[in-house]
């Protein structure tokens, strides 16, 4: 095999990965490295293709979304098929061959209206907010309720069912109390703990035992 | 083959393009929620744990939703938790690092039961996650990310955790291929100073003890010997532990200077000994469910390893 003499280094790197990859058996150490450092590469090898946008008419946004849909299948595709590599060819040939695939596929599917597992008449993509947009969400109407509800339910206690069992030597540590000051009142455990004189590690083991006890009943609650 | 050392990057990462499915499952986990700050936590955790998931899937593990409670609308409602159990391994954390933090941040909820840790960094328009560490214990809840390791790291553990033998399946009669009936590889000249107490199986009833041999090869050596292994379960949890060296075919020492260790979970020798004129080495010790250990045999500067899961 030949290789051409003003191949990009880059190039040669990622096919190296490539091949190294592949020759180290499925679920070893050796064949991980690789391809975690094979699609590193790829990423920022500056090599990746990107389908021509006067293709596919899509407001700019839209064509982002569906590339990196595109982008995320075919990287998780090279990883699980190393084996088909064909050591003949550049790595960045079948990664943008698969990409172009993969994105006339996400394409389609936006076509046909509805992404992913939501088939919807209107062929509205979900837009992702930004971090700062996640400050901008509100609780539906129906959420603050069931969550009055819940909270109304732990404060009754029906049965004493939340008040039974404490923390050893501390019978004020139920999972009324603490599920109230975590949920509704926001406190930290730290200050549950001075407060309580228990250690909070202690205080922490209880309550997710005892929420084990109550995730059927929970469960059952908030299917509403 | 030729072993060409690449270079290596000071620190390996895996950057995870979060399109349409992460946001809108992060989006379908965050409607449940009560307030803002659960919502923003939820979708912040949905996208982390997508991520690693997406990165195990990728490195060719199997990941286990049903095990794994940050799925639980329940336990979303009452715990800040973002776990994510990939088979054969064990459960691991995938927490969200704020752009421009840095700081990991890991609430006590989540210091227990857990094999590690993953620090999941987004860009600010959550159009990226960047796995950029791991940690296998938390003892507080920040941790400057200049102290995580290297996701070669996580690779490496899990590698070896996955591929350790199972003992408990021993109990079972499962055995990895590898691990033969002892007199397939110990003829009886090597065995004779056992007599015949101790044939693995009574013929009835429970095993009072299982043993097996595995074929070793130091590989620059081409040296063979022959690791035996012995289970003795003591109690529920208890289980003896017994290794012993042999050297294969017609031999009947071992080779000068091979060393037998044994290692604890972070790798660290806590038994050893060494063939002189040796014809074998025996270690005996104790674990409980749950532990790991490693047996190393060494000989100048080749060794081969072997992980064990009690």
């Amino acid at each position: 095999m030949s290789e051409a003499k003003d191949k990009d280094p880059i190039d040669e790197q990622l096919n190296q990965l490539a091949r190294e990859a592949g020759g180290h058996p499925p679920r070893s150490y050796e064949r991980r490295k690789a391809l975690n450092r094979l699609v590193e590469k790829i990423l920022a090898s500056g090599r990746l293709g990107h389908p021509q946008r006067s293709s596919f008419p899509l407001p700019s946004a839209i064509y982002e979304d569906l590339y990196d849909e595109a982008l995320s299948a075919t990287l998780m595709e090279m990883c699980q098929k190393i084996e088909q590599y064909d050591r003949t060819k550049d790595v960045m040939a079948w990664c943008n061959f698969l990409l172009t695939k993969r994105f006339i596929d996400a394409w389609t599917k936006y076509q046909r209206g509805g992404v992913g597992s939501v088939p919807q008449e209107k062929a509205s993509l979900f837009i992702r907010p930004s971090f700062e947009d996640l400050d901008g969400w509100q609780p539906p109407q129906k959420n603050i309720s069931q969550s009055e509800q819940l909270k109304q339910l732990i404060e009754e206690n029906p049965d004493n069912m939340f008040g039974k069992e404490y923390v050893r030597g501390q019978p004020q540590a139920t999972f009324q109390f603490l599920a109230m000051a975590k949920i509704w009142q926001d406190r930290k455990w730290k200050e549950i703990s001075s407060e309580l004189n228990v250690p909070s590690s202690s205080l922490c083991e209880f309550y997710k035992k005892q929420l084990h006890k109550f995730k059927p009943f929970f469960k059952e609650y908030l299917q509403v | 083959m030729a072993k060409k050392k690449s270079r290596t990057p000071k620190s390996l990462t895996f950057t995870v393009p979060l399109g349409q499915e992460a946001h809108q499952m992060a989006d379908r986990f965050r409607q449940r929620q009560f307030s803002l700050k659960q919502g923003k936590q939820v979708y912040l955790n949905t996208l982390a744990v997508y991520a690693v998931n997406f990165y195990l899937q990728c490195m060719g593990f199997d990941t286990d939703k049903s095990n794994s409670e940050s799925y639980d609308r329940a336990i979303q409602t009452f715990l800040d938790v973002a776990d994510l159990a990939i088979k054969e391994v064990g459960t691991f954390e995938c927490r969200p690092v704020l752009p421009d933090e840095e700081i990991l941040r890991v609430p006590q909820e989540v210091w227990q039961d857990r094999k590690g840790y993953f620090a999941v960094q987004f860009d600010r328009a959550l159009k990226k996650a960047k796995l950029i560490g791991f940690v296998r214990q938390v003892r507080t809840e920040e941790i400057p990310l200049s102290q995580l390791r290297s996701l070669d790291g996580f690779l490496r553990y899990a590698s070896q955790l996955q591929n350790s033998v199972k003992l408990n399946q021993w109990l079972n009669d499962i055995f990895d291929t590898g691990w033969d009936a002892v007199e397939s590889l110990l003829s009886p000249p090597q065995m004779a100073w056992r007599g015949s107490q101790n044939r693995g199986f009574a013929l009835r009833g429970s095993p009072t003890q299982i043993e097996r041999v595995k074929r070793l090869t130091l590989a620059r050596s081409g040296e063979e010997v022959a690791l035996l292994v012995r289970l003795k379960p003591r109690t529920d949890r208890e289980m003896g532990i017994g290794v012993e060296i042999y050297p294969t075919g017609d031999r009947t020492y071992l080779p000068q200077d091979l060393q037998l260790m044994v290692l604890d979970e972070a790798g660290a020798a806590v038994m050893q000994a060494e063939a002189r004129s040796t014809k074998n080495i025996q270690l005996k010790f104790s674990g409980e469910t749950g532990e790991e250990f490693s047996i190393k045999v060494a000989l100048g500067d080749t060794s081969v390893t072997e992980a064990f899961l009690i």
